[in-house]
């Protein structure tokens, strides 16, 4: 079964087209690159993905189920898209805590883990409004992948985030891929996108292209 | 496996401990007014759920609507931001964890229910105890009274909840601030129209007077007339019960129409 499956996408939002005849066809367990301009149309792609937008005509399937009418979102999805936030006034776990009682399919000890493993400390009193860029873009990743997802969407993950928090990152992308999740990042970071990608596509102007090109291009 | 369900986040709890002082400002304000009994009866009857009719003049009647509209305002306001506060927030982390957007607007729904109904709740705890502190007053038939109480808490709870609501969904369309002044007018409407209908059989129909328990013709408060002013006829508590569960699903069905058509574009807060 396809990760994903999108045919002829488009999405028109005041007018403008902001997707165009978007057709992509995703396998699962695999990481896949999403390199474009500011403004090409990566986040929307993933907000469609996401379910969070409608398109304006097309089908996507996520896992086999159609977005929009067999589900509303994907059933097992972590994501951080643009701007990471959460509540100011709490701290990282209690933030978190919060979010996975959404779900509530992972325990206490499974999200301290998870914020372990970004290097920030779980047990961390301080508010989220007092947290560095860094920490709070490795909150963010923190919470896309805490509950264990098949699909990972990850919308320039290592914004902020130090060169020793990059490779880290990185790691844990790779294992996530090894457990068998379907990972989409979007970059600015050509090396992200290189060292990470089993697949590559270029979004222009809401136009997706399948691109072969690597770091030195 | 799983962590304890966290439905409603705990400053919500401490916004609704401020209508406690408004509650202790109502009761010590009606108390000086009560000629009758005193009991707590006339208390309850005439602090959230009673302007009695006739009332001759705009004056006279705002005055006496101060308290029940000065109680729902706030409460509006307390609870204004609510659905709005996961939306800005953290929108793509909640609805990508919930199947459905709709199931989502209906949990809120009960929070806020269970809300309004807690606010009520603890105002009408302060109200025995400035009942008690400032008055000694005492309660004449226990049946009559738990009638008075939940009647008028039901009712206003219902009202409240309306409006509540109200303010809820605009703001998802138009923002906190705009919603909330929008909601503040249609409540200063519906609450002074009374005023100009009382004396014709449209006063029955209007979404305020269902929360003034002392219009309802109901045969437990005929001993009271003389105090609470005449009831509307034909007026009854279950139609006013039936008509505040009519608006409500109104409501929830243009809710969660709204929020099904709404695309999350990620307004998400800058920290």
């Amino acid at each position: 079964m396809k990760a994903i499956q999108m045919i002829n996408v488009n999405k028109t939002i005041k007018g403008r087209p902001i997707l165009n005849d978007v057709s992509l066809s995703l396998d699962s367990g695999r990481i896949y690159g999403f390199l474009g301009r500011n403004g090409s149309g990566k986040t929307m792609l993933f907000r469609a993905i996401c379910g969070l937008i409608k398109p304006t005509s097309g089908k996507i399937y996520v896992f086999g189920k159609k977005l929009g009418s067999d589900i509303s979102f994907p059933e097992s999805l972590g994501v951080i898209i643009e701007n990471v936030g959460f509540w100011p006034q709490y701290s990282g776990l209690e933030n978190l805590k919060y979010i996975a009682s959404i779900k509530n399919i992972i325990d206490e000890a499974q999200i301290k883990t998870s914020i372990a493993r970004l290097g920030l400390d779980p047990g961390d009193k301080r508010s989220y409004s007092k947290y560095s860029l860094g920490m709070k873009q490795k909150l963010g990743i923190a919470q896309a992948i805490m509950e264990k997802p098949d699909l990972i969407v990850l919308d320039e993950p290592t914004n902020s985030i130090d060169e020793e928090g990059v490779i880290s990152v990185r790691h844990i992308l790779l294992e996530e891929k090894q457990r068998g999740a379907t990972i989409l990042i979007a970059s600015h970071n050509r090396e992200d996108i290189d060292y990470l990608s089993d697949e590559k596509f270029k979004m222009e102007n809401g136009s997706l292209t399948n691109y072969q090109g690597g770091l030195k291009e | 496996m799983g962590i304890h369900r966290i439905r409603i986040h705990k400053k919500y709890f401490f916004k609704l401990l401020i209508g406690m002082f408004l509650a202790y400002i109502v009761g010590g304000s009606v108390i000086p007014i009560l000629s009758e009994g005193p009991y707590y009866e006339h208390l309850f009857l005439i602090s959230y759920g009673g302007i009695p009719l006739p009332v001759e003049d705009w004056r006279a009647y705002f005055s006496l609507l101060l308290d029940s509209l000065l109680s729902q305002l706030l409460l509006t306001f307390l609870l204004a931001n609510y659905m709005s506060d996961d939306f800005s927030t953290c929108s793509v982390y909640i609805f990508t964890r919930s199947n459905r957007k709709g199931v989502w607007f209906a949990q809120k729904c009960t929070d806020l229910f269970f809300l309004v109904a807690l606010y009520y709740v603890l105002q009408f705890a302060v109200l025995l105890f400035v009942g008690r502190v400032l008055a000694r007053l005492t309660i004449s038939d226990p049946a009559v009274f738990w009638y008075i109480v939940l009647s008028e808490l039901f009712l206003t709870a219902m009202l409240s909840f309306c409006y509540v609501l109200t303010v809820n969904v605009l703001s998802l369309k138009m923002g906190v601030h705009y919603a909330y002044l929008s909601s503040v007018l249609l409540i200063v409407i519906f609450s002074a129209l009374p005023m100009l209908f009382q004396n014709s059989a449209a006063v029955k129909f209007l979404p305020f007077s269902q929360s003034m328990l002392i219009w309802h013709d109901s045969k437990k408060l005929v001993p009271y007339r003389d105090f609470i002013g005449s009831s509307i006829p034909h007026f009854t508590i279950l139609s006013s019960f039936l008509y505040l569960l009519i608006m409500i699903v109104i409501l929830l069905f243009v809710g969660i129409s709204i929020v099904n058509n709404m695309e999350i574009m990620g307004s998400e807060r800058k920290d």
